[in-house]
């Protein structure tokens, strides 16, 4: 198959997941507004990015699989390393695991199939379930929102496809997990989560890549919509491999008494720019927005995130916080506005920043109020004091423990967010980052 | 001679400051008032002007600033500088360049006023040791809008250094727009920052307090507006 970023690779793609009409135009409507758009020059550098580089379409396996013993060993050993398909037996709903390009297993619990839950990719929902991908897909993130959405929107493969029916309430996570695995591969997850009316579902998406000499990409596009009284958390882990430029869009649409909340945890890539957003549609409607980001040796996390106030009585809540070593740059970049007319919205949008050694931090926070709007926010940028380490060391802690210690405290906001298992994992992740980061 | 343009006709002028300082300034040409002269700020009838504070010096200004448009200020070593701005006009730009350690900075925006305001903050704060306070206040009234946008980029060489950066504003109603934007670029990690701002649309139980003591509405809206303006 052709790999270079051309109609031909688009129409190929499109052929080959034998999609309608209306989807194969799009893609190429895509494309030709990701070619006629510049390269963002606000945000995180890109220069190293060069797109003729990447491959844009790899085929790990001939079909997705619906049990890991059908599952290419050699695939299979990335997965059974990573534990996802004992913690898919212990703790989760479902599963879905792509490999470069597609999905490659996938499968929900029968408590949940019984229910009418759909969870796979948007290629087999073209199939199952036409009438809801064509009803919300690029609904709330068009193609031409920006260069990386386009690219998305033109080449996209694998992904979730999420469909909670009214009244259900998944009470156990759902996970996605993605792999690169290849040099310089382009992976392009396509995510539609849509929870119907008075539905509730928790999302989990972990990421993570072998280390190779030359960059990758990761352009994914998330769209989630909550319907009357739904609830909907969509958590990311991210760790990718420092030579992996991750440029993703997560766009929600709230409607009322619908409640949106984004866990975002950033660890890995070279580049990150991620921030989520949500559209407060209906009356009555929350959003929450929790994000960790940790920078380190020539890495830039250009995250942040957006609401955006389009009816009564909504409210937003937005906690970000970062840690930048060796060297390393984070930066937050914030937009909280409201549509005019709208009254009685409430925001409160906090960032903190940890600073090590010669690191960078940055918060670019904006706030654009027409309405009857009352927003707070606030930011600080501070090291992990002298006075707190004595504090600590004082009590008998090796000067690493103390600092551990004071490190977890900071991150305790976003820890808290996630399930008992994976909080575990990332307090020990955080451990191991920050060893020897003292003095 | 210690007011003047830079300008190179203006010898005295071009010898007093750093020029090198300016590299940083956003104003390439503008009046210049030393530490020791401040008074003469008064008779300078140029919208722009550049305040340069030489070493040891620590002025509180008496008056306000609000007759420039743009100000530059430079503040060498262990200077201080605190002024005050009530705006008059629609539009108003300051750039603070801390290139010398030791000096403090304490700015006190006050904005009530019957049109619409744009003002931009950009601070250097480049040595250690140094301090920075802007704290903006605005009361943005009935179909007025406000934007109020503010950096303060720390150097990697301003170890030690702190800065704080508020901005807040009181609106009366919805047909009025704000904008704020307090932004922070800090390159080094033996600093402290803060910084935050706060939107709050007025509401009865604001006024509450004035008008359960039997104080008009009208009176209780100037209070109101007078004592976000006074309070800490």
């Amino acid at each position: 198959m052709n790999k270079d970023l051309s109609v031909l690779t688009v129409e190929e793609i499109s052929a080959k997941k034998n999609e309608p009409n209306w989807m194969r135009e799009f893609r190429l409507q895509s494309l030709d507004c990701y070619m006629q758009m510049p390269m963002p020059n606000w945000g995180a550098d890109l220069s190293a990015f060069t797109e003729q580089d990447i491959s844009y379409y790899t085929q790990p396996v001939k079909e997705m699989q619906y049990s890991w013993q059908e599952v290419p060993a050699e695939i299979k050993k990335s997965f059974d390393d990573l534990g996802i398909p004992k913690a898919e037996q212990e703790i989760l709903a479902g599963v879905g695991a792509q490999y470069d390009s597609e999905l490659i297993y996938k499968s929900l619990k029968q408590e949940w199939l019984d229910k009418g839950v759909i969870f796979t990719d948007i290629s087999d929902a073209l199939k199952i379930c036409p009438q809801y991908v064509e009803q919300y897909f690029s609904k709330v993130v068009p193609f031409n929102d920006n260069k990386f959405a386009a690219l998305n929107s033109a080449v996209w493969s694998g992904g979730s496809f999420v469909y909670v029916p009214k009244n259900v309430e998944i009470t156990v996570p759902l996970q996605a997990y993605f792999r690169i695995n290849s040099q310089t591969m382009g992976q392009f997850e396509r995510t539609l989560i849509i929870a119907d009316e008075n539905s509730k579902v928790h999302y989990i998406e972990g990421c993570s890549a072998p280390l190779y000499r030359k960059n990758s990409l990761h352009s994914a596009v998330v769209e989630v919509v909550a319907l009357k009284r739904a609830s909907v958390r969509y958590t990311t882990i991210q760790n990718w491999s420092n030579n992996i430029f991750n440029l993703v869009t997560k766009r929600a649409h709230a409607y009322e008494d619908s409640h949106v909340e984004w866990v975002d945890g950033n660890f890995g890539s070279r580049v990150t720019m991620k921030y989520p957003c949500v559209i407060l549609k209906g009356k009555n409607s929350k959003a929450t927005i929790v994000s960790l980001a940790l920078a380190d040796k020539k890495q830039h996390q250009d995250a942040g995130a957006k609401v955006i106030h389009c009816a009564d009585n909504t409210s937003s809540n937005i906690i970000s916080k970062s840690i930048s070593k060796n060297g390393g740059r984070a930066s937050y970049r914030g937009l909280v506005a409201t549509k005019p007319g709208v009254t009685n919205c409430k925001t409160v949008v906090k960032c903190d920043a940890l600073l090590f050694d010669d690191s960078q931090s940055d918060t670019y926070p904006t706030m654009k109020i027409k309405g009857d709007c009352n927003l707070e926010h606030e930011a600080s940028v501070t090291n992990v004091s002298e006075e707190q380490l004595f504090y600590a060391m004082m009590r008998g802690l090796e000067p690493d423990k103390a600092q551990s210690m004071v490190v977890n405290g900071f991150v305790g906001t976003f820890v808290n967010e996630l399930p008992l298992e994976y909080a575990i994992e990332i307090n020990r992740l955080l451990k191991n980052e920050m060893e020897g980061s003292i003095g | 001679m210690s007011i003047g343009c830079i300008a190179v006709d203006r010898h005295n002028c071009v010898q007093a400051i750093n020029l090198k300082y300016l590299e940083y300034s956003k104003l390439k040409w503008a009046p210049v008032v030393f530490a020791e002269n401040i008074d003469q700020l008064e008779n300078i009838e140029e919208d722009k002007v550049i305040i340069y504070i030489t070493k040891y010096k620590k002025i509180t200004l008496d008056y306000d600033l609000s007759k420039f448009t743009e100000v530059v200020i430079i503040l060498e070593q262990d200077s201080q500088l605190d002024v005050s701005l009530y705006p008059i006009y629609s539009k108003y730009s300051w750039q603070l360049i801390l290139p010398e350690s030791g000096a403090v900075f304490n700015g006190y925006v006050r904005g009530l006023q019957d049109d619409s305001l744009e003002f931009n903050f950009y601070c250097d704060q480049v040595a250690s040791n140094t301090k920075v306070l802007l704290d903006g206040k605005f009361v943005v009234n009935s179909g007025y809008n406000l934007k109020a946008l503010g950096t303060i980029k720390m150097y990697e060489t301003c170890v030690s250094s702190s800065s704080e950066l508020y901005l807040k504003a009181l609106h009366e109603d919805s047909l009025s727009s704000i904008v704020v934007s307090p932004q922070l670029e800090v390159l080094n990690s033996k600093v402290k920052a803060k910084h935050g701002s706060a939107i709050k649309k007025i509401n009865e139980p604001m006024l509450w307090p004035f008008l359960s003591r039997g104080i008009a509405i009208a009176d209780a809206l100037k209070l109101l507006k007078r004592s976000f303006l006074k309070g800490c």
